[in-house]
């Protein structure tokens, strides 16, 4: 049948292959598309950022010193939240952060790769040993979400997360929050 | 003879092509493009912004 050949002057096959390769590219080139836009148009796409740090020191100082865990409210009015992530647990293990306002979180990884995700968000990324993750979003309303370590990094792996409790704005220790980072985790 | 005439049958139906089979992959594409954006949708999009 293949052989055959149509009075339009292209075989059967070939011509629902072409119409099979149209489709198929017309498709990639349409998801393309709506990613691009996604990105462009509505700001949304992973983060990306290359920003090195020491992980064998974080303890001695510097941005994730324990003062500085937690949330801090930068003079533009973001809350900073830093987290060290480690084998296993993060610090602080309970997240304080307010609801409507711009949050950028920035993590270090103690010793292996780890990863977090905030359930019910788009927060999702990798922290890796030696460099700083960066992710910038916006809680919409008050709620807690789970945020567990999605990457494996051990024995205790699957007991490693921490949650995220966002606060109407308005029941969030803002004054607190500007000279020490605040959390909910239990001293 | 009964060979034949059903050669013939098998034969003629062929030569209308393969639409059946185009169908069955129309429908599969379908059903995956409908999901993915089904969860642009009403998953990520919903899920808040990230940057």
């Amino acid at each position: 049948m293949a052989e055959a050949i149509s009075s339009a002057g292209q075989s059967p096959g070939k011509r629902i292959e072409s119409l099979w390769a149209r489709s198929m590219a017309g498709i990639i080139l349409a998801m393309l598309g709506v990613i691009v836009f996604t990105s462009a148009h509505w700001g949304l796409h992973p983060p990306s950022t290359v920003e090195t740090i020491d992980s064998t020191s974080l303890h001695k100082g510097g941005e994730f010193s324990e003062a500085n865990l937690g949330t801090l409210i930068a003079p533009d009015g973001t809350a900073v939240v830093r987290v060290v992530a480690q084998q296993f647990s993060f610090v602080p293990n309970c997240l304080l952060v307010p609801a409507g306002v711009p949050v950028r979180m920035r993590l270090a990884s103690a010793d292996v790769v780890h990863g977090f995700l905030v359930q019910g968000t788009n927060v999702n990324a990798m922290v890796v040993p030696g460099y700083v993750t960066t992710v910038r979003t916006k809680f919409s309303g008050s709620g807690e979400h789970l945020m567990p370590c999605h990457e494996f990094c051990g024995v205790g792996h699957q007991a490693m997360w921490a949650h995220v409790r966002v606060v109407e704005a308005a029941n969030f220790p803002f004054d607190e929050a500007k000279t020490k980072g605040v959390s909910c985790a239990r001293q | 003879m009964d060979t034949d005439n059903e050669e013939a049958r098998v034969a003629q139906i062929v030569a209308q092509g393969p639409t059946g089979a185009l169908v069955v992959a129309a429908a599969a594409v379908a059903i995956v493009i409908a999901i993915w954006i089904a969860f642009y949708l009403f998953a990520f999009l919903p899920r808040g912004p990230i940057g």
